[in-house]
């Protein structure tokens, strides 16, 4: 048997009409056996999708029709399988709930560190390591010397940075900015 | 930071941004592309990744991993937690047992019958499948019903 494409991907964008996306989105994942959940958000689009190699290329070439979409990142990976067995699209607040009104990672966000760079800036003793995800995660694997936050979803973690993470005492990593020139 | 695939990252990173943290770096499309990208020999990463899909976990090179999930709390599970005696197929694990009440547990053992049942039948318990199949019981049923009825009533018309 075919093996069984799955399908992660997001992106941050502006979709004020999200709402109205639905309908046809749905449809067009059912007639192409498309499984999995995707969300819309006023914020973008989230999900993990699975279906043949085909299903799945028509699907992607179906959100970048969107020009908004044109840029959609995903990641693949292979089963034998099939790991989900409806079709949903879910109207959401927000595509990945933190439950903070105005962030925005289209405004402000972090600096993106490519994979093969990685291991060289968490190798950095100045660095401090945060595993964003929650604690069951965290069980099963992390990164070497990474930090634990315990939280038991998402939504805790902004409550984790205050109470554990201090904006001067995280401040003086600067050389790490000058040495990332040369990772 | 780090996470699955680098969504919650872009909305960490933005918030300690706001918070006033001036060097904040993230892993550009999350543990996923790491283990992609990455050699396994060069690797820093410890154990497998957890994915929201039934997989449960991914090993470093993408496939299925070693972790089984209890279908009560979605909570991935090793084989040493299944032999426990808080184990329960679809029921309980050690990592809910204690969290859930026994109304619950109820609803989880019948849930979990169903889906036993379901599968003697060779239906899908979820899914298209089974919500096609569920709409032939039910149609199923009216019919049956309705003959009953029918039946019911030429008796009396006799």
């Amino acid at each position: 048997m075919a093996q069984t494409v799955v399908c992660a991907l997001y992106e941050f964008v502006t979709l004020d009409d999200y709402a109205a996306i639905k309908p046809s989105l749905l449809k067009f994942m059912l007639d192409h056996e498309v499984r999995g959940t995707l969300l819309l958000a006023q914020e973008g689009i989230n999900g993990t999708v699975a279906g043949s190699r085909q299903s799945i290329d028509a699907l992607l070439d179906y959100l970048r029709t969107d020009s908004r979409l044109k840029d959609l990142s995903y990641k693949e990976s292979y089963t034998d399988t099939p790991p989900f067995l409806r079709s949903r699209v879910k109207l959401k607040r927000e595509i990945v709930t933190m439950g903070v009104e105005g962030i925005d990672p289209k405004q402000s966000v972090g600096t993106y560190i490519k994979p093969k760079d990685w291991n060289k800036l968490i190798s950095d003793p100045e660095v401090l390591l945060v595993d964003t995800r929650n604690d069951y995660e965290v069980q099963v694997g992390t990164f070497k010397n990474a930090v634990n936050p315990h939280t038991e979803s998402f939504r805790e973690f902004p409550e984790y940075v205050k109470q554990h993470l201090d904006p001067q005492k995280h401040k003086k990593s600067r050389h790490v900015l000058y040495r990332r020139n040369s990772l | 930071m780090f996470c699955t695939g680098g969504i919650r990252c872009e909305k960490s990173t933005a918030y300690l941004k706001e918070q006033g943290f001036e060097e904040v770096y993230h892993l550009e499309g999350g543990i996923l592309k790491y283990l992609e990208d990455v050699p396994e020999q060069e690797s820093l990463w410890e154990g497998e990744c957890f994915v929201f899909d039934e997989r449960v976990t991914v090993n470093h090179s993408l496939e299925k991993g070693e972790y089984d999930q209890c279908h009560a709390c979605r909570l991935p599970i090793t084989e040493e937690d299944k032999q426990s005696e808080k184990y329960q197929r679809g029921v309980s694990c050690p990592h809910c047992f204690d969290k859930t009440t026994d109304d619950q547990k109820a609803r989880y053992a019948e849930r979990e019958k169903q889906v036993q049942l379901a599968l003697k039948r060779g239906e899908a318990h979820i899914g298209l499948e089974s919500n096609e199949a569920a709409e032939q019981h039910r149609m199923e049923k009216i019919r049956r019903r309705e003959q009953d009825r029918l039946a019911a009533k030429q008796k009396q018309h006799s």
